[in-house]
């Protein structure tokens, strides 16, 4: 294949003149110009003619080997179908904005949980749910409540997950046992937590009086699959009929016992220490809270310098293994010209066939409760971590982010509503201020916002 | 001191130049050559800048969520950036300090080392390469080399402030030395103002110099009356362009700190980049970037003022 | 006076009976000695991590020297599954070439105009290049996407190298103003009245005389293009049409980022500009010409 490159028409040359003007700029920044319509919803005939499906992805591990399968999976069924995929890399936000506002977009494009809502809100992505609904291919009462959740918005489906991307705790085996500390449990509290991680950060201390390890590593510590199961774990809640309730007693006292990781007990890494986020795989924390996708890279960078695995996170006060999710998946553009066609690519996703060949391929732990409970999904896979279940388990005790703020107040991942609550808890783990007046400010900031937006 | 060109033989004149003969007088030559030579500037901001410019003008009087159409709200978001953000001001503050400290400390770092790179000594080339260097590692690849030689923990640069006895810091992670440390770290990269200066010292002719030996002047005098007035236009433009570097500064913000902790290096540009794509608030996005570049215009109108009174030109420029 | 006289002071000129020289050289090779250790320290760990295995990048404390050298890093990035790196590094060239050549010939056009001719609405304009650079590009990105969308130069090199032509950036068009403004004046008149027009002046007075200055826009607009990650991530589409600075962005997965080979190729990327700068720091040595001409 060669660099397409197009000559520059007379007529390109007038529009150009025109854009100068600003005439086309401005009416370009109002609504896309729907493209050529008729074609959606015709009803692609097994003989259709050849559909090229443009597929957005990033580069490499894990979604470009995903991407194939479901190309695979796509091109099997619908031999009219070719796809050609696009890169996306770095801060994919501005040319996934660009795109869509130019009515750019690809049929099919990478996703992930923290697009959700602003995509559908604003009708960038098809609602699949429908069509999904109406599959005998895909079942998604199977599908993990907590994952099909995170890409439900208002009883929509936007997008469809990769894997069952829990929370989860990895831990340094070889750190725990060193500091004469239990290893984790999947009965452990977070007191328990506390206790053992204590032994460890006590352990060692350099010419500063600084400890040498960490119980707890910081390199999560804002975000909100880290933080929401504090406020859940002690019945709080941070937003009820559209007021923002961050300053709720529970949710304080939640927030508060979070803090006090740092704080109080001083097992968890300080927040300016370590600026990369490595010190799990450098050996100096003995425990990183993230989703299973990690273990692969750990894997690697940890090589034979430590052993290590895997447990459910502690139990929270209601008696459950609060833990949050965050997972990538695949959308397609409600604009596109071949809906169908590009529904029946992202579906593969979550087909069976599909969802083992990603486990075997060591990308995902299965999404499908029918595979992933059985157990014999683990069977051949590298270790470590040796204790695959920890991954499934925390499943039905996993909470959703709140999904309802309007769009302009952004979410639990980015926007107002982020930059609050992250200003009011780092200064709390700090000790600039108590935790009541650091979130009764984060309330009156998202209030500001939800009042100029309701 | 224009250029005298009436007093010309005028038959050469009239065979050599067609515009002489279309316009007659000397200074509608001048405006229509000017105009010529100007010419692909000109036509490259009415091709691919005063669209956006006009198009972001007016967006920055709407609410723009990106993903609708944008609609009409007047001079709301001027008002609210003002007295409803709550980190307005904070990056005003942020972006001030750095530019009154960045600005000149790059200036005079890079000017100095320029003067010490054009010294005649053997190996010069060799200098001048290592100091460059720094500014061209790739920005991806350079943002992981900062995050290791800063990190607190085990940095390169804490491990050398420890072995030779001085106190560590925290750098990037605490917020009284975070933007203290950008700071630092725009100083790694004063190779790029060093070659400016550097090509600045290598334009003045020899001859300067040259008749300035002969009446006897010292080396001192040679500095004083010749390299630093012949050095003012480069040093102009190193300060007008670190100027409006300083008030955009964005890339290394937003890898390394992203504007943390606590807002210690919340610069203005990275408040409109968050606005605009975390926020997905084009229209305030874009009113705040319309107010930073009335406040970056105006102080670089002032400094062209002030330009008279302290910048050497050979051409009467103003 | 031509200066192929002039001499050149080494280590080899330290002499006990010319102590004022000797300290003079001693005290300036300890300082370039020291300041360069400290500023080649990013290209050094750039070198040391490219030869690093995964698992020693993440070592408490780092090491500086790797354990084994793993040369295998550099084949590995460059023919890394789905990456075209031998691709990509003709479009950087053919990119690099195309915009560096524009804007030296149009910057350098603009910049004679708006420093040696006085016409009205020259100062005004000359502002607006200004002006058109003070606007953060997050809030211009989406109408300029958006106009070459409409023009159908999405996914060519169009928007990448056509605006070099069209005035070469208004850093480099200020950058040569200044550097024209210090060019005596009375060189300009004396070819004025030898009968040449004001484009021979620019071409046979102006470049030859600004070679330093030429080589810095050279040299900073090479660079610039041949590490922009940003504007080939926005308006290219196709793989087989990205470039170099944006293939190493790839080695930044969702979870993990394969850091060896991302300065391995990182290192092999930072070679060509390293060679251009030097040869290019050798024009920013002065000119014979200047002096050739007054005497």
């Amino acid at each position: 294949m060669s660099v397409q490159r197009r000559t520059v028409s007379r007529r390109d040359f007038l529009r150009l003149v025109a854009a100068a003007g600003g005439v086309a700029a401005l009416a370009a920044c109002a609504a896309p110009a729907p493209p050529s319509a008729g074609t959606a919803g015709a009803g692609e005939a097994p003989t259709a003619e050849p559909v090229e499906l443009r597929v957005s992805i990033l580069q490499g591990a894990p979604v470009e080997p995903v991407n194939e399968f479901l190309r695979d999976a796509t091109t099997a069924k619908h031999s009219e179908v070719t796809t050609k995929f696009e890169f996306i890399s770095g801060d994919l936000a501005e040319l996934v904005y660009a795109q869509a506002a130019a009515g750019t977009l690809a049929d099919v494009f990478f996703s992930a949980d923290l697009f959700a809502v602003p995509f559908a809100k604003n009708d960038v992505s098809l609602d699949l749910k429908a069509m999904a609904e109406s599959d005998p291919d895909v079942d998604l009462d199977d599908v993990f409540p907590a994952m099909l959740g995170l890409g439900t918005v208002d009883n929509e489906i936007h997008f469809l997950p990769s894997g069952l991307d829990v929370v989860t705790m990895y831990y340094n085996k070889t750190l725990f046992e060193q500091a004469g500390a239990a290893l984790p449990t999947d009965t452990w509290t977070w007191d328990d937590l506390i206790t053992n991680c204590k032994l460890i950060t006590e352990m060692e201390q350099d010419e500063n009086g600084n400890p040498k390890y960490w119980g707890l590593s910081n390199a999560t510590w804002s975000w909100w699959a880290t933080i929401y199961p504090w406020v859940v774990g002690y019945g709080g809640l941070i937003l009820a009929d559209d007021k923002s309730t961050w300053s709720d007693p529970k949710t304080v006292e939640g927030l508060q016992a979070y803090a006090d990781l740092w704080s109080k007990h001083n097992v968890a890494q300080p927040l300016g220490l370590d600026v990369g986020g490595d010190s799990f795989q450098l050996g100096r924390a003995a425990i990183y809270t993230h989703i299973q996708a990690l273990r692969t890279p750990i894997r690697t960078n940890v090589a034979d310098k430590f052993e290590w695995d895997v447990q459910l996170m502690p139990l929270m006060p209601d008696g459950k293994h609060r833990t949050g999710m965050g997972t990538w998946g695949m959308s397609a553009y409600s604009k596109s010209k071949h809906p169908e066609l590009a529904y029946e690519y992202v579906k593969n996703i979550i087909t069976p066939d599909v969802q083992t060949k990603m486990t075997k391929a060591e990308i995902i732990v299965p999404l499908l409760r029918s595979i992933a409970e059985k157990g014999d999904w683990m069977q051949g896979l590298t270790t470590p971590p040796q204790n695959f279940m920890a991954f499934v388990n925390g499943a039905d005790d996993a909470i959703l982010p709140v999904m309802d703020h309007p769009a302009d107040c952004g979410s639990f991942y980015v926007g107002v509503v982020n930059q609050a609550y992250s200003a009011a808890l780092e200064a709390v783990i700090r000790g600039t201020k108590g935790a009541a007046e650091a979130f009764t400010e984060a309330d009156t900031t998202i209030q500001n916002c939800l009042d100029e937006n309701s | 001191m224009a250029v005298e060109t009436a007093s010309l033989p005028s038959s050469r004149k009239t065979e050599k130049s067609f515009f002489a003969r279309l316009v007659g007088t000397r200074r509608r030559r001048d405006t229509v050559e000017g105009y010529l030579f100007i010419m692909p500037v000109v036509l490259g901001l009415l091709f691919f800048t005063i669209g956006p410019m006009l198009a972001s003008f007016y967006i920055s009087f709407t609410k723009y969520p990106i993903l609708r159409s944008p609609e009409w709200i007047g001079l709301r978001n001027y008002v609210n950036m003002f007295t409803k953000e709550p980190n307005f001001w904070q990056s005003v503050k942020v972006t001030l300090l750095y530019a009154i400290t960045a600005v000149p400390l790059g200036i005079l770092g890079a000017f100095l080392l320029a003067l010490l790179l054009n010294q005649r000594i053997k190996g010069m080339s060799f200098f001048r390469t290592s100091f460059y260097i720094p500014t061209i590692v790739p920005a991806v690849a350079s943002a992981v080399l900062w995050g290791w030689l800063l990190n607190p923990d085990y940095g390169l640069i804490n491990a050398i402030l420890k072995g030779v006895g001085l106190p560590t810091s925290r750098f990037l992670g605490e917020p009284n030395s975070a933007l203290a440390s950008l700071v630092l770290m725009s100083l790694w990269s004063v190779g790029g103002g060093m070659v400016i200066y550097l090509a600045g010292l290598q334009g003045i002719p020899e001859t300067f110099y040259e008749a300035a030996k002969i009446d006897g002047a010292n080396s001192r005098q040679l500095f004083r009356f010749i390299t630093v007035p012949l050095m003012t236009p480069t040093l102009f433009f190193g300060l007008v362009m670190g100027l409006i570097g300083a008030f955009q500064y964005f890339t290394e913000a937003f890898i390394l700190t992203q504007g943390g902790p606590l807002f210690s290096t919340y610069f203005y540009s990275l408040m409109v980049y968050e606005r605009a794509f975390r926020f997905t608030q084009m229209g305030m996005a874009t009113a705040m970037a319309w107010v930073l570049l009335l406040v970056v215009l105006s102080l670089t109108l002032l400094v062209f003022r002030s330009s008279a009174l302290w910048v050497f030109y050979e051409t009467e420029v103003k | 006076m031509v200066d192929g006289q002039e001499t050149y002071l080494g280590l080899g000129d330290i002499r006990f009976d010319r102590p004022k020289q000797t300290l003079y050289l001693i005290l300036i090779y300890a300082f370039l000695i020291a300041g360069a250790i400290v500023f080649l320290l990013p290209l050094f760990w750039l070198i040391t991590t490219s030869l690093k295995e995964n698992a020693e990048v993440y070592v408490f404390p780092p090491t500086f020297i790797p354990k084994t050298f793993r040369w295998q890093n550099f084949p590995d990035g460059w023919f890394y599954q789905g990456m075209n790196f031998s691709r990509w590094l003709q479009n950087t060239v053919f990119i690099t070439v195309t915009v560096t050549t524009g804007a030296i010939l149009a910057s350098s056009l603009c910049a004679y105009g708006f420093a040696r001719i006085k016409f009205p609405g020259r100062d005004l304009w000359f502002i607006f290049v200004l002006a058109s650079i003070m606007l953060p590009g997050a809030v211009t990105l989406i109408p300029l996407y958006i106009i070459y969308s409409r023009i159908g130069w999405l996914g060519t090199f169009y928007p990448l190298t056509v605006p070099a032509f069209f005035g070469g950036g208004a850093f480099n068009i200020f950058l040569l103003r200044q550097f024209f403004t210090t060019i005596p004046m009375e060189l300009e008149e004396a070819a004025i009245l030898d009968g040449a027009n004001r484009f021979r002046i620019w071409w046979q007075i102006m470049l030859p005389l600004s070679k330093p200055a030429l080589a810095t826009v050279a040299v900073f607009t090479f660079q610039g293009v041949w590490n922009d990650f940003y504007g080939p991530l926005i308006f290219l589409t196709d793989p087989e049409t990205y470039t170099l600075a944006l293939g190493i962005s790839f080695f930044r997965g969702l979870y993990n980022t394969e850091i060896p080979l991302m300065m391995a190729m990182s290192f092999l990327m930072v070679i060509p500009t390293l060679v251009a700068f030097f040869f290019a720091q050798r024009l920013m040595i002065r000119g014979v010409v200047l002096s050739g001409l007054k005497a």
